[in-house]
């Protein structure tokens, strides 16, 4: 998470922010806006393999925390680039008309007008993109992380696994080890509890906001 | 057709109101397109220093869009082109070399609807100030201060500066988006229909706004009203089809217009 928070935000308020502003309508805007379309729907173990070959074996990280994560922030950029288009372009108009008027540039008017704005929805898009990522387990079986026991890694540059992992082996030990049993069913709560937290807050986040605008 | 082009003040065809005036903004045949609809076509108009100017005309013949060609706010619309000139303080602000950002600090505007930031009303206000570079807490709270209270709000808001600006009514929402604009102490106020959404209460107090900030301010303002245009402005400009059918001293063009079509309008006959 360490990983894939801040590369997806920046990244995906990054490109939202240069297709919604700066880009000029036409053919090369309406080219990539239809791939970040289809990106958002190609199945999780694509990314897997691509995170394989990209991260671990052309950059030679081997399976550590960091290409983990890099690889499951590829898998939820398009949702997160598209959750904050949706937020950029639903600021009114008449907001950044008001600030332009003011003799203000346009960086000042994404910076102090359109991102405030825009910020709840993009929080909400990027909260619910990463509550997808908790769950995956696909692409990062393929780049080839370690299942059971690990000592809880230390940092980004350390082995990991996932928790949905863990839940599996657990589960389909627990003939040999009785206790893998509880702590499978222990697993199963911590995530079950992580993903409805993360899903309140994205809730809570945008009714808290809807009525301001 | 024969008086639908007005002359350029230096032509001395027409009686110019008030010859000692200076004048801010004179346009010189100026065209503007929107992809192919030409909706404004060979504009000759100049605008006095300390006056107000009331653009008046029926729906969709071009009052918004020229008042946005002077500071240039047309042009966030991709499909636009123009010809011609306008020169504000005898320079040309067409041309690209001249900073817009700059043009929009002295030629501020006013909108139709009251657009306030979802900010806090101190905030409103100071944000011209603080795009432009004032950081000094002290300076800041002095021009909040006075634009309020040039805008008549002050008494209103005084006490609740803090709070977020979308509590208040339409009419206060309108004289706070005025006090932001003053806030960047602009030369020229451009003000489109900024009555249309208000009470009659609240219309009053704009009314009486213009006509006092016309003593520091170049004022231009569109409106639907003609009554208003009567009660506030200095000079008139009526258009037509993106044309400026007649521009003459407010006076003189509702009490003895010389074009047809403006008595027409005037008297309500279409429009
Ligand atoms: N963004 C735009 N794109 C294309 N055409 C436009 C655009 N804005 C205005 N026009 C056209 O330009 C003409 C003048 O419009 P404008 O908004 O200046 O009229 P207006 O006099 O302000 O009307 P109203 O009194 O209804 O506000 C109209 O024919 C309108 O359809
Ligand atoms: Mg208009």
């Amino acid at each position: 998470m360490a990983v894939v928070i801040p590369v997806t935000v920046i990244i995906g308020i990054g490109t939202a922010l240069y297709l919604e502003l700066y880009i000029k309508r036409g053919s090369i805007q309406s080219i990539i806006q239809t791939n970040i379309a289809n990106l958002a729907g190609v199945p999780s173990i694509v990314y897997g393999i691509l995170g394989l070959t990209v991260f671990v074996r052309a950059m030679d990280f081997g399976n550590i925390v960091l290409a983990g994560g890099l690889t499951l922030s590829l898998l939820i950029l398009p949702i997160v680039i598209v959750a904050a288009q949706e937020a950029v372009r639903s600021v009114p108009q008449h907001l950044s008309e008001a600030s332009y008027g003011m003799g203000a540039t346009k960086w000042q008017t994404i910076r102090r007008i359109i991102l405030p704005a825009a910020l709840p929805g993009i929080l909400t898009g990027s909260i619910l993109a990463l509550s997808r990522a908790i769950g995956e387990t696909a692409p990062l079986t393929v780049i080839g992380i370690p299942a059971l026991l690990m000592a809880h890694p230390g940092g980004i540059f350390d082995k990991f696994t996932a928790l949905p992992m863990q839940i599996y082996y657990w589960t389909l030990d627990s003939s040999l080890v009785d206790e893998y049993a509880n702590l499978a069913a222990a697993t199963i709560i911590v995530l079950l509890l992580l993903l409805f937290i993360l899903n309140s807050v994205a809730v809570l986040i945008r009714n808290k906001f809807q009525q301001r605008l | 057709m024969s008086l639908t082009m007005i002359k350029k003040p230096e032509t001395s065809n027409r009686t110019i109101p008030n010859t000692s005036k200076n004048i801010v903004f004179d346009t010189d045949d100026l065209n503007l397109w929107y992809g192919d609809t030409h909706a404004l076509k060979n504009i000759n108009l100049s605008i006095n220093e300390k006056e107000v100017t009331a653009i008046i005309g029926p729906s969709g013949c071009g009052k918004s869009t020229f008042i946005k060609t002077l500071n240039r706010m047309v042009e966030m619309v991709p499909s636009v082109r123009t010809s011609g000139d306008i020169k504000y303080n005898e320079k040309s602000i067409l041309e690209k070399s001249f900073r817009v950002e700059e043009l929009r600090t002295r030629v501020g505007m006013v909108f139709q609807k009251p657009n306030p930031f979802p900010k806090s009303i101190y905030e409103n206000v100071a944000y011209g100030p603080k795009i432009h570079g004032i950081r000094n807490k002290k300076v800041l709270d002095e021009i909040v201060e006075k634009s309020l209270r040039d805008a008549f709000i002050w008494d209103e808001v005084k006490d609740r500066l803090k709070e977020n600006a979308y509590g208040l009514s339409g009419g206060q929402q309108q004289r706070l988006c005025i006090a932001r604009t003053l806030a960047i102490e602009p030369d020229v106020l451009l003000m489109d229909e900024p009555t249309s959404a208000l009470d009659p209460i609240s219309t009053l107090k704009v009314e009486e706004l213009v006509q006092k900030l016309k003593e520091d301010y170049s004022i231009v303002i569109v409106t639907h009203n003609m009554q208003q245009a009567a009660r506030i402005s200095d000079q008139t400009a009526f258009f037509l089809n993106g044309e400026v059918v007649e521009f003459d001293e407010t006076e003189k063009l509702f009490s003895n217009p010389s074009d047809q079509r403006t008595e027409d309008y005037i008297t309500g006959r279409f429009g």
